[in-house]
Parts: structure tokens; sequence; C-alpha cells
């Protein structure tokens, strides 16, 4: 029970405080957006100051640069042509000690949509059950955390959205000449836990993802990682990079960033116009730069309004991740982002990822069906499962 | 009968005296005053079309709120693929039970999932023969009846050859005078609607 009259003050304190840390915030964009266009040209010095502190600390995320400017901001010249969208999802039951049975569960969603068709597009889900004593328990004999949940539905996705993308090309004949992009609801860059399990568990993990990429590149698919408001703050913790002496990008420094509680997100909607997109940036993440690039798939990103009116409070910012062998074709890059802005319309988000989601997505109605269909089976070779105490009491509240 | 294809839809929740069913939102939905059919064991369960419902949701209403905007593809599936069934309510009226019809209730309504199909033109005009559902329609309260039964007729009608077709109608006309003696508004409203 919360009583809310004891948090009075406490809301007073906080909204001052959120005011005052919005004026704040506000004073900080704008010396970032004075970096940017003083820090605009893109040179070796640049460059070097990036890859030193990449160097100096392997946790530092920064933004590489690709082209010439940061200040870049492009909108693509060409009439939109009709693309074929697939947007896939997933969603997952996470594993519940307190529940009847110990299990998890893994649910894709994918659309594949066909512009200016007029057809209904095509739509499926494929839900995973992990019940078996190896899939649920770990080495240590304790119950899979939630992250390892997560790195399977992260494989899933991918493994889904290749499925689609062959599917979808045998079905037009092998035809190359319609664009086919499939987009993600999320970063193309894994995430990889420092603990979550063995070294060769997350190598094999980061193989099957880039097997999977590999898939999609070969059917001349695009795959696209979309990420809705995104809180990374890659470019700006290179301007502050920049803004340095070589011999002072050290670890301590580098964590002094003046733009700490500033997102790229802030910065851009500031920056770009609707259907304009900054320039390409690359993640200094290792695992960017060594695994996904030795596999070919090294990821590239920019920052794209997809909002329809101009003006920073109605612009709507989001990361687009696209392979570097994407990001090299502009005028392939030009197609992408016209189709995924026009996927955009009426929604400014795209209508294939909602779609996506919504047949992932594993309600708590669908979860107690589950569950009860699970107890039923039991029953009848004689079981009775039941929730913990915990658990049943907490349906008592 | 004569089952086509496919089914119209799944049963979603029936009673003795009515059964719902969903189906996709598609231009072969039943009309209203339309006959369809489930099965339940060795019999087949009768019922006219009276309530078509198309569902909403959050999803739908911010399409619709973009409607400037919509194309066809997101039209298309919004009405053929997402889990929003339309649902289609029917009147149970009749059933059959090897070569004979019964118009009266069934001993059991259909069960949940089972298909419902829609009737061809011989088991419409069979069905709908005799006057005994008449009352089963004037009677049921929770649907616009003389409408409904005014619908039923007409179909039924048109389902027979064309010289037979006026005599059906003067004869359930002089059935429905003699139910409803003493009520000649609603008698009125039902007559006026038998035009074909």
């Amino acid at each position: 029970m919360l009583e809310l009259q004891r948090l009075l003050d406490d809301i007073e304190a906080m909204s001052r405080e959120i005011i005052r840390q919005r004026r704040d915030l506000e004073a900080d964009i704008e010396e970032g957006l004075a970096a940017l266009m003083r820090l605009a040209v893109v040179d070796d010095a640049l460059l070097d100051k990036i890859d030193r502190a990449a160097g100096e600390d392997p946790s530092w995320r920064g933004a590489f640069p690709l082209g010439t400017r940061l200040d870049e901001r492009h909108r693509p010249q060409s009439e939109a042509v009709d693309a074929t969208l697939i947007g896939v999802d997933g969603s997952q039951i996470y594993p519940d000690r307190h529940g009847p049975v110990l299990y998890y569960l893994i649910n894709t969603g994918a659309i594949v949509l066909r512009q200016g068709s007029g057809q209904a597009p095509l739509t499926q889900t494929r839900p995973t059950l992990f019940f078996r004593e190896e899939a649920v328990y770990n080495e240590d004999q304790e119950v899979v955390d939630n992250r390892i949940v997560n790195a399977a539905r992260e494989l899933a996705e991918i493994r889904e959205m290749a499925f689609q993308a062959v599917a979808e090309r045998e079905r037009l004949g092998g035809d190359l000449d319609r664009l086919l992009i499939v987009l993600a609801d999320g970063p193309l860059l894994i995430w990889i836990g420092e603990k979550d399990s063995p070294d060769h568990e997350v190598q094999r993990r980061i193989a099957a993802y880039l097997a999977e990429l590999t898939t999609i590149q070969r059917v001349g698919a695009v795959p696209v990682g979309y990420v809705d408001r995104p809180r990374s703050a890659n470019v700006l913790r290179m301007l502050h990079v920049a803004d340095l002496d070589l011999p002072a990008i050290v670890t301590a420094n580098l964590r002094a960033t003046r733009y700490r509680h500033l997102t790229d997100r802030a910065l851009f909607e500031r920056w770009l116009g609707p259907n304009e997109r900054s320039g390409l940036f690359s993640s200094t993440a290792r695992l960017n730069r060594v695994d996904f690039r030795q596999a070919g798939q090294e990821i590239a990103f920019f920052y794209l309004n997809v909002a329809r009116t101009p003006g920073v409070e109605a612009a709507r910012i989001v990361r687009v991740d696209v392979p570097m062998w994407v990001a090299a074709q502009p005028d392939l890059l030009d197609r992408v982002q016209l189709a995924i802005y026009r996927d955009c319309e009426g929604m400014d988000y795209p209508y294939v990822l909602a779609r996506a989601h919504e047949l992932a997505v594993v309600g708590s109605r669908e979860r107690e069906e589950l569950e009860q269909m699970l107890t039923i089976a039991l029953m009848r070779r004689g079981m009775v499962p039941a929730p913990s105490a915990k658990a049943l009491a907490k349906r008592l509240l | 009968m004569t089952a086509p294809a496919s089914p119209l839809g799944r049963i979603l929740r029936s009673s003795t005296t009515t059964f719902t069913f969903g189906s996709l939102d598609n231009p072969d939905l039943p009309a209203f005053g339309a006959l369809v059919a489930a099965e339940v064991g060795p019999i087949w369960v009768y019922g006219l079309v009276y309530e078509v419902v198309i569902q909403d949701d959050p999803f739908v209403r911010q399409v619709v709120a973009a409607a400037g905007e919509l194309t066809a593809e997101r039209v298309e599936d919004m009405r053929q693929r997402r889990q929003v069934p339309v649902e289609i309510t029917a009147l149970t009226v009749a059933y059959r039970q090897g070569d004979r019809v019964y118009q009266r209730l069934p001993p059991r309504p259909p069960a949940a999932l089972q298909p419902v199909w829609a009737c061809d033109e011989a088991t419409t005009a069979q069905v709908l023969t005799e006057g005994a559902f008449f009352r089963t329609v004037l009677n049921a309260a929770h649907c616009p009846s003389e409408e409904l039964l005014a619908a039923a007729l007409r179909r039924a009608a048109a389902c027979r050859l064309p010289e037979q077709q006026q005599a059906y109608l003067v004869h359930a006309g002089r059935e429905l005078a003699r139910l409803l003696a003493s009520d000649l508004p609603r008698l009125d409203a039902i007559l006026r609607r038998l035009a074909l």
C-alpha cells in the first residue's frame, strides 16, 4: 500500500529537480550542437583520438565517423520505390521458479509486407518451449537467468529474419531487383554480457548470429536494426574526445564527459529535419571491430528523423543500424531510408514492426492458458503440479 | 447438406437458442438473414444470421486515425490477418437428423471451434419450407425479429424457382396473419418488408 500523502514533499522537490535538470540539459545540448559544427571536419587527428580512446578504455563506446563531416545531414532526392518490408520481433516468458512447472518460452512474430501490391501481408508466429534440464538449468544447477533467455530470443529473431528473407526471395523467383528489407526492433549489434555464460558459449552465439546475417546478405536482403527512442550517446562521447588533446585521452578523462546526461537523440532532434539522416558512424565496440568485421558484417549506424512535420517538439529521432556493406552503397541506403520512412507514415514508427510486436507478444492471459494446458497434460500422467505458496499468496492480493 | 470448400468460421460460443462464430472480415461474410449450419454429432443445427459485429482495438483506432495515409496493404492486413475476428451470431431455428428437418430447437448446441458453413440454395429452401420457425424468430427478444423474419423469407423465396416464389411468400403471409392476428402493426411491419 502506498501512502501518497507521505510523498507530497518529495513530489514537489522532484518536480523542481526535473525542471532544473531540463534547463541544464538545454545548455548542454546547445554546447553539443556547437561542438558538432565546430569539429565537423573528420580528419586523421580525430580518428587517431577515437582509436586512442577505444584502446585506452575497452568499455568506452564512441562513434567512429565513416564520412568526411560530422555535421552531415542528408535527405534522399529520389522518390520512394515499392519495397518488401519484413518485420520481425520476439517475446518471451521467463522461467519462474515459483510457477507450477519450470520452463521458458520464446515466440517470434514476422510480417511480410509488399509495398504497392494491395495484398494482405503474410504473417507468421513461431513459439518454442524450452523445458529440458540442460535448457532451464545452468552449469551450476541454478535456474537460468533472464539474460540467457534474452540471448536465446535475440538468436531466434535473427534466425526468423533470415528464414523470412530466404523464403520471400524464393517467392520472388530469385528476382533480385525488388528491394527486400528485414527489420528488427532493436540494435543489429548483439549484446554480449561479460559474465552470463562461458566464453565458448558466447563465441558460439556470435558465430550463429553472424551466420544468419550472412544468409540475409546472400539473398540480397538488407538487415536493419531499428532503435526507437535511442538512449545511446556514442556521437556525444566522440565529440568529447574530439575536444581533448591526444595525451589527455586517458580513462579518467573519457569518463568525465561533459555530455554525461545527454543522448545523441537530444542532439539530432535539433539538427535533423523530417526524413533527414545524419552522417554514418560505426560503433567502436570490440565485438563490432573484430568479430563482426571479420565476418564482413561490421555494423554502421545513422540517426534518422521519421517525423512528418519540422521542429524540435515534433522530431522523432531513431537510430538505424545496417551492415557496412549496405552503408557503402549510398543509393541503396537512400532506398532503404525512403522505404522505412514510408512505412512510418501515420505512426512515426514502422508499421511492420508494430505488427511484428503484436504477433510476437505473449500476454498474461495466454501465459495462464499455456500453464493450464501444461498442468492438464501432467495431471493426465498422474502428477499434480502446483505453484509455490508465495505465488499462490500473491494471486490472492 | 453439401458443404462448401471452406467454412465461414468457427464457433466461439453457443447456447440452445443462438450460436456465435468468429470469422475474418471478407466479402463472403453471410448476409443478414442467411441460413448457416454447424454439425453437432449426428445432427446439423441451422441458424439465421442476425448480428454481425466487427471488433475494434487500439491498434485499429490508431490506423484509422491515420486514415489519410492508409495503404491497401494495411487495410487488407487489418481485415484478413489480425486476430480480431468478425463475430457473427445466428438464431437457431431448426436441425436436421438423417433426412428429416425439424423446425424446433436442437437437443444440443454446437461445440466451441466447430466449423460453421453457409447453406446452399437447396438446403435453405428445404429447411425453411415450413412455417414453424416463424414463432421462434418472433419470440426472440434479443434480435430484430421482424427484420430477420422478413429477410429470411425473402432469401428462402429467392432460393426457389421463379414460378414458386410468389406462392411461397403468399403462404408465408397467411401463416403470419394467423400468428399475428392480434398484433396487426407487427404483421404490417413484416409484410411491408417482404417485397422481393
